[in-house]
């Protein structure tokens, strides 16, 4: 999921010129989770701006439940057919959701001024309710099969991949000193599963033209393909 | 050969010391002059 | 006052904050005769300005390379500078090798190829040891040959640390920190990593007045030095400014 936080109300509100007429929109799968932009903070949201003079004419969270805003053809077909009448005579779009989500409102609404309402702050794990973390950094070649499943990458303040550096101490990061030493964690963890000789094999730099962006997926008949500054992958679902 | 190297590879015991360069060259002089003592 | 050490080890932008290179401070070093061992660190180079860098240092006649991690920007001054860490220091240390050998990190070959002596570090008061141990022989296959260690203020310890790594047979230079106080002890145990400073030396340093501070600095430093030296191959002293402190502590040591 893309984890969200909502940016500051004050921050938003400079976004506006004068007069100018805002729907606004959420996201009922990721942004929901993050309480940044579900269908209480969303209505929340136009209540508040509404309350420091904006002329929010009004706001949605696209159905069905649980849906991702960055679907676009469901995201189209709400904010053009179901809520078209407000959204026809919107200036802008003010988008509680993703950076995804965000572009996705842009291309439904055919190009209109959209408005960021968060940040995107991470791809993580919804652990619970309260509580959202990352393990992974998007970098387009997995190496967790030599690692106990653990993510140097993301795990590490250096993102190392050949083991600890000198700086952790009772087991916590130089960066800080409640944030568990990455490297340990992979350490325990490869002791645990009794796989500690895959930390001694070499691990070579990673190749950071797959983590080059923008990146794309283009979904064939049984085939995809990825597309990075390393060139085009692809790869067929069956032998 | 440095004479690291050349120590080390013939068994001899080697002392190293440290510098920590600061943050405008105005000190480089003043101070390779103070670690001379270091010159083996 | 000259005669005592065979190399200087110049910082790369010690805790991360911004400073002169270690490059050039190398390269002054060279102009005056001094052996530079080039510290270079992964922290604020991507591969290209790491292999550019080594060669440039090879253009000056610098020969000792060692190769760290580096400290992470947020421990230093300018915290929101972006982390680097294009390598680690294992494959910077088999980028080095490789030059050695006439070659980039692609294969394509150099007109002609540097000599380095290359080092690199390890903790061995690390706890646990055993990630510093896998990590120590990773280096020594990338290439290394030589280590430095953190600062080592326990004899027995590092003796089984060497007895751990023996058949590594590579020369270990221990780090020791000059000790200035017991304040200064006890902030490097709770502050720096990979350092241990036992509780008796802690006391001992307490118990000296203001006056036979240096004094006592030289007596520690020289003792643990006399202690930890049938274990290992060099003595690698970071004075931290008390420099002049050195002459003393390596006769009182020995060692000269």
């Amino acid at each position: 999921m893309h984890a969200t936080i909502q940016k500051p109300v004050e921050e938003i509100l400079g976004y506006f010129k004068p007069g100018e007429r805002v729907f606004i929109v959420g996201c009922d799968n990721c942004a929901a989770k993050c309480h940044s932009g579900g269908i209480p903070e969303t209505e929340e949201m136009a209540g508040r701006l509404k309350s420091r003079g904006v002329d929010v004419i009004g706001w949605c969270v696209p159905q069905p439940k649980g849906v991702s805003l960055c679907k676009l053809a469901n995201t189209a077909r709400v904010l053009q057919e179901e809520y078209g009448k407000e959204t026809g005579q919107a200036d802008s779009f003010l988008v509680l959701a993703c950076g995804q989500g965000f572009h996705t409102v842009m291309d439904a609404t055919g190009g209109s001024m959209v408005h960021p309402g968060c940040d995107t702050i991470f791809g993580g794990e919804t652990v619970s309710d309260t509580f959202i973390t990352e393990y992974c950094s998007l970098c387009g070649e997995c190496i967790v099969e030599y690692t106990g499943g653990l993510c140097p990458v993301t795990l590490c303040a250096k993102s190392l991949l050949n083991g600890p550096c000198g700086g952790a101490k009772d087991g916590k990061c130089e960066v800080d000193k409640t944030r568990d030493c990455g490297w340990q964690l992979i350490y325990e963890r490869l002791k645990a599963l009794g796989r500690l000789e895959e930390l001694s094999a070499y691990k070579e730099p990673k190749n950071y033209s797959r983590w080059s962006r923008p990146r794309s997926l283009t979904i064939g008949e049984g085939e995809v393909t990825f597309k990075s500054l390393s060139g085009e992958h692809t790869v067929a679902s069956h032998d | 050969m440095s004479r690291l190297k050349d120590r080390l590879s013939a068994g001899k015991f080697v002392v190293t010391g440290e510098i920590g360069p600061r943050r405008g060259l105005i000190w480089l002089t003043a101070w390779v002059r103070q670690i001379q003592w270091k010159v083996m | 006052m000259e005669g005592y050490v065979t190399a200087v080890n110049v910082t790369d932008l010690q805790s991360a904050v911004m400073r002169v290179g270690s490059l050039a401070v190398s390269a002054r070093l060279l102009e005056r005769g001094i052996e530079p061992v080039f510290q270079i660190s992964c922290r604020d180079r991507n591969r290209l300005a790491l292999q550019s860098d080594l060669l440039s240092a090879w253009a000056f006649g610098v020969e000792n390379v060692l190769c760290i991690t580096g400290d992470h920007p947020v421990l230093g001054d300018h915290t929101e500078a972006k982390p680097v860490y294009d390598l680690d220091s294992v494959q910077l240390l088999k980028a080095a090798d490789m030059l050695n050998q006439g070659k980039d990190m692609t294969g394509h070959s150099l007109e002609s190829s540097p000599d380095f002596f290359l080092g690199a570090v390890v903790t061995p008061s690390a706890d646990p040891v055993e990630p510093q141990i896998i990590k120590m022989k990773k280096k020594i296959n990338a290439g290394a040959a030589f280590f430095q260690t953190q600062a080592v203020y326990e004899p027995d310890k590092f003796e089984q640390f060497m007895n751990k790594i023996q058949s590594f047979n590579v020369p270990v230079i221990a780090g020791i920190v000059l000790l200035k106080s017991a304040a200064m002890a006890r902030f490097m145990n709770s502050n720096v990593a990979g350092i241990n400073v036992p509780q008796t030396i802690i006391q001992e340093l307490e118990e000296t007045s203001k006056e036979d501070r240096r004094h006592k600095t030289v007596e520690i430093t020289a003792r643990i030095i006399r202690d930890i030296k049938p274990f290992c191959q060099g003595i690698h002293i970071m004075p931290l400014g008390w420099n002049e402190l050195v002459p003393e502590i390596i006769e009182q040591a020995c060692l000269n």
